[in-house]
């Protein structure tokens, strides 16, 4: 009677070891050889040359380039212009919507710049962006409001900041999403109370709404920001790192160094050198995960 | 006449609606009208209500056939991603999300750490690994990239949810002699079906608009993915017509379009439980 | 305090395109000043509709709200001064402190009258230690009481509880009730509670208003509610169990159950007047019953017997009528034949449709 429940036991046991060991099988492998080994060799690339196999020669390249530390800069730029942007329009589209009717539907249709491809909806832009026969200076010139034309892509004072645009503007429908997720998991008795004691709406909404659902906001805003960092489509396709190299970023001047410069050491390395940046945010992601 | 403040707000929100359906609207159905107008008339702002309409843009000679040969690559690499990230996710979520030894905390926190990383600083590390394998130039080199970079996620969705799915369940289909494959089959998957959509919707999503490694990793023209072979029609130089770029956009953006507005409700109820458990 | 008074008041709810639902018809109540009173019922019966409108969360589709002599309906809910207690303690992200303070900063209270109204009502209540604490460290006893501080600082002119008790434990439901009748006791203000427990609304309140599909059944204090139920519903409502409602016809002078009749010579020239056939109510703590026989009594069987604590529940059956006996300990067991009473000042008649008439 014992043994017959021992075999059992250890038939059982053999038998899950056995599943759970495959089921989790190829997530591991996918683990290892496609995210693990890449790393490791992205980090012998960075730490050679072309020439010399074990050397700081690309890393000490990268950080004297002005071109690179102009890239981190700009990355960081983007990083913190682009979730300001999709948290601020995100945040009164969200607001405003759930005031309409049929917002459930507007909702639908508000979401078609994220619904649509990333690189038609940056081609978009390049359309009204254009000096020449762009809307928007077609409009600008028209109404009066400039008399010059505004070279958005061309000009490298502010081709960056209409990079960062184009890209914020097909986000913002998944932030208004994002915000209008977490607005619906507050209870109606926090607005009822509130009424009651008398608060404003504005009130009501910073001192009540608001806090209820910081963690949710910030641990989104943090992941925008991360996630961002590694930004390229939007620079590759409307201005190529240009004019005059004002609009690389991380992303981008890896790709260059590597396809067009030929060089995959100073590439690696560029990357490498960003990671305490990813680090940073990811503590503050993790520290934020942790409360409460 | 008293206006109280619940009608100002009232207000207020309607037109805040509409100029901000005008931002996020209007380029769309601009672009996307552009490629049923006469390429004269794309630029024209006199033209900007067309008094005439076209389909020739989606025929030849404007629109190639190696334009529908993109679409498809880029169906092929979704589609292969899309179907091994669910393959390898379910069991593997499911998985975690029951052990009970060692702490699966860390485990979870790994998952984590793995979907944040984002994708674009491992392209030289990523990129000269398939080198060596020699699947530069493929369709499995680009799958293989979309796995890797998904898969945590979908992983991490699918470990979550299985907080909610009782594991009495389970241990009562084990005593009754099921083996795991079959709970996994016959249990799991059906119960999961909602994660596994916002799965399904999330990976196809991310690859359909994926750039840096596709372009990197493809080099023949034939096996490009549409995003890429979009650009290499040099749209910006005064060399490619305009309307034939929104023809073949449009084209392009079906596919995402349906899949994403039939699919939409599992996302945000999907957004909606996320959004609950961390508020 | 004030004395609250509803005038006619009825209340239609649109929720769909041609959905209309009509919550409450037709209400005239008054709340008498510092005086506890309950509204009782079955859910959707109207009753946090109503606890809705006093509070002015929502206007009355029409009909007048009055506090004292004024009417409230243009008013905001803050204008009106009411507080409200929710089914669960609604507290903002914001220490203890900030919380209580949070209605009078709303209303740009001075913050040195801030500080000593927020001061006096956390003695009162009990919560001078946690000023500086977060509320989601705290226990559910606890955050009660801020909530019940956050609502007494503003001096309320009527508290208002929506099912407070609802999502408590029995034990934690037993630690709020005995507060807020010491609340009652303490603060001379008129406080109405919404609930759908009697047994709540019999211990807490000086006067009842059950209601059911929109509309107050009876409006009376507890031992009268108990004691005089107006109809059926009132009757089976309150009371563990509900009262027994025993359908029978009138023949000669006696109302004939089938296996046992019930004497109504006295009254039967009045009954007739109302037909044929009648229900009688009592209360099964009222039924006497003896396992001998005795005058005056019919013979029934004892169905299921059910051991209470302190007393024993037995469902009886004579014939094809079935009722209920609630005893002290006896030793009546399931299968006993039993002999059965019921005292006439105990009894009610009700008509077919359940309205009372003796």
């Amino acid at each position: 009677m014992g043994s017959e429940k021992t075999s059992v036991v250890k038939g059982k046991l053999s038998n899950l070891l056995s599943y759970d060991f495959f089921a989790v099988l190829p997530t591991t492998l996918v683990f290892v050889v496609l995210l693990i080994v890449p790393l490791i060799t992205e980090f012998a690339y960075a730490f050679s040359t072309l020439t010399e196999p074990f050397s700081l020669g690309s890393i000490i390249f990268v950080l004297n380039d002005p071109l690179y530390l102009w890239s981190f800069i700009r990355t960081v730029i983007y990083i913190i212009i682009d979730i300001s942007i999709k948290f601020l329009v995100g945040l009164i589209a969200a607001v405003a919507l759930r005031q309409v009717k049929g917002y459930k539907i507007l909702w639908g249709i508000f979401l078609l710049p994220y619904a649509m491809p990333l690189v038609p909806a940056l081609y978009v832009w390049y359309c009204l962006y254009h000096p020449a026969w762009g809307l928007i200076n077609y409009v600008a010139r028209t109404t009066g409001l400039t008399s010059t034309i505004i070279n958005f892509l061309g000009d490298p004072s502010i081709a960056l900041y209409s990079l960062i645009w184009a890209h914020a503007w097909r986000f913002t429908p998944l932030w208004m999403t994002i915000l209008l997720a977490g607005l619906h998991g507050i209870p109606e008795e926090y607005y009822e109370s509130a009424k009651i004691d008398g608060a404003t709406p504005t009130r009501t909404f910073f001192r009540i709404t608001l806090p209820l659902i910081k963690r949710y906001l910030l641990l989104n805003a943090t992941l925008s920001l991360i996630w961002t960092s590694g930004e390229f489509v939007s620079i590759w396709v409307l201005t190529k790192g240009g004019p005059a190299n004002s609009t690389h970023v991380l992303g981008s001047y890896a790709y260059w160094y590597m396809m067009a410069g030929g060089n995959f050491h100073v590439a690696a390395a560029a990357l490498v050198c960003a990671f305490p940046l990813l680090l940073v945010l990811m503590a503050i992601f993790f520290r934020i995960l942790g409360w409460r | 006449m008293e206006i109280r403040p619940e009608d100002l707000a009232k207000i207020l929100a309607y037109v805040t609606v509409i100029i901000i359906g005008i931002i996020y609207l209007f380029p769309i159905f601009w672009a996307f009208l552009s490629a049923f107008k006469y390429e004269a008339d794309i630029f024209n702002p006199a033209a900007l209500i067309p008094t005439r309409l076209t389909l020739q843009n989606f025929f030849e000679p404007y629109f190639k056939p190696i334009f529908l040969q993109w679409i498809g690559n880029s169906f092929i690499v979704s589609a292969g991603a899309t179907i091994i990230v669910i393959l390898i996710s379910v069991p593997a979520g499911h998985v975690l999300a029951r052990a009970r030894s060692k702490s699966y905390r860390l485990l979870s926190h790994i998952l984590i750490f793995a979907y944040l990383f984002p994708s674009t600083f491992l392209i030289v590390g990523f990129t000269r690994l398939l080198g060596t394998l020699g699947l530069l130039n493929s369709y499995l080199g680009v799958i293989l990239a979309y796995v890797a970079f998904n898969a945590p996620y979908v992983i991490y969705l699918v470990y979550s949810y299985m907080f909610a799915i009782p594991v009495e369940l389970e241990e009562a289909l084990l005593v009754d002699g099921y083996t795991k494959f079959d709970i996994l089959k016959k249990l799991v998957f059906p119960l999961s079906f909602p994660v596994i959509v916002t799965g399904v919707l999330w990976t196809f999503m991310q690859s359909w608009n994926e750039v840096l490694y596709a372009l990197v990793i493809l080099n023949s023209p034939e096996l490009m993915t549409a995003p890429i072979g979009m650009a290499t029609l040099q749209p910006g130089e005064s060399i490619t017509p305009w309307g034939t770029l929104w023809a073949f956009s449009l084209v392009y953006s079906i596919p995402p379009l349906i899949v994403f507005y039939l699919l939409q409700q599992y996302y945000i109820t999907g957004l909606m439980r996320g959004a609950i458990k961390a508020a | 305090m004030v004395e609250v008074r509803l005038e006619n008041i009825t209340h239609i709810y649109v929720t769909g395109r041609k959905t209309q639902t009509l919550a409450v018809k037709d209400i005239n109540l008054t709340f008498p000043h510092a005086s506890f009173c309950a509204l009782l019922g079955p859910s959707g019966c109207g009753k946090t509709t109503l606890m809705r409108i006093i509070a002015g969360l929502n206007i009355q589709t029409s009909g007048h709200v009055y506090f004292d002599q004024r009417e409230v309906t243009p008013l905001t809910p803050r204008e009106r001064n009411v507080a409200m207690v929710f089914q669960f303690p609604v507290l903002y992200e914001m220490n203890v402190y900030e919380n209580i303070a949070f209605p009078l900063r709303s209303v740009k209270v001075p913050e040195s009258e801030v500080k000593r109204k927020v001061k006096e009502v956390a003695e009162l209540v009990g919560v001078t230690h946690i000023l500086n604490v977060h509320p989601s460290t705290l226990d559910m006893g606890s955050k009660q009481k801020v909530v019940l501080a956050r609502a007494l600082v503003r001096e309320p002119n009527v508290f208002l509880f929506d099912e407070p008790l609802t999502n408590l434990d029995p034990l934690g439901r037993l630690e709020m009730r005995s507060k807020i009748k010491e609340l009652q006791r303490n603060i001379k203000t008129t406080m109405i509670y919404v609930t759908h427990d009697q047994a709540e609304a019999l211990t807490l309140a000086d006067k009842i208003a059950v209601m059911d599909f929109g509309v107050v059944v009876q409006y009376d204090e507890p031992t009268k509610l108990y004691e005089h139920p107006k109809n059926e519903f009132v009757g089976f409502f309150l009371g563990n169990p509900g009262m027994n409602f025993i359908q029978g016809t009138l023949e000669d002078n006696a109302i004939n159950f089938g296996e046992f009749k019930y004497d109504v010579s006295d009254v039967v020239e009045k009954l007739k007047e109302y037909g044929t056939e009648f229900k009688i109510g009592i209360r099964a703590e009222y039924v006497k019953v003896s396992k001998k026989p005795f005058k005056g009594a019919f013979k029934a069987k004892c169905i299921v017997s059910e051991h209470l604590g302190t007393s024993t529940l037995l469902d009886l059956k004579a014939g094809d009528k079935e009722f209920k006996a609630k005893l002290r300990i006896t030793d009546v067991k399931e299968g006993d034949e039993v002999y059965v009473q019921f005292p006439k000042e105990k009894v009610h008649i009700f008509n077919k449709a359940g309205e009372l008439i003796i």
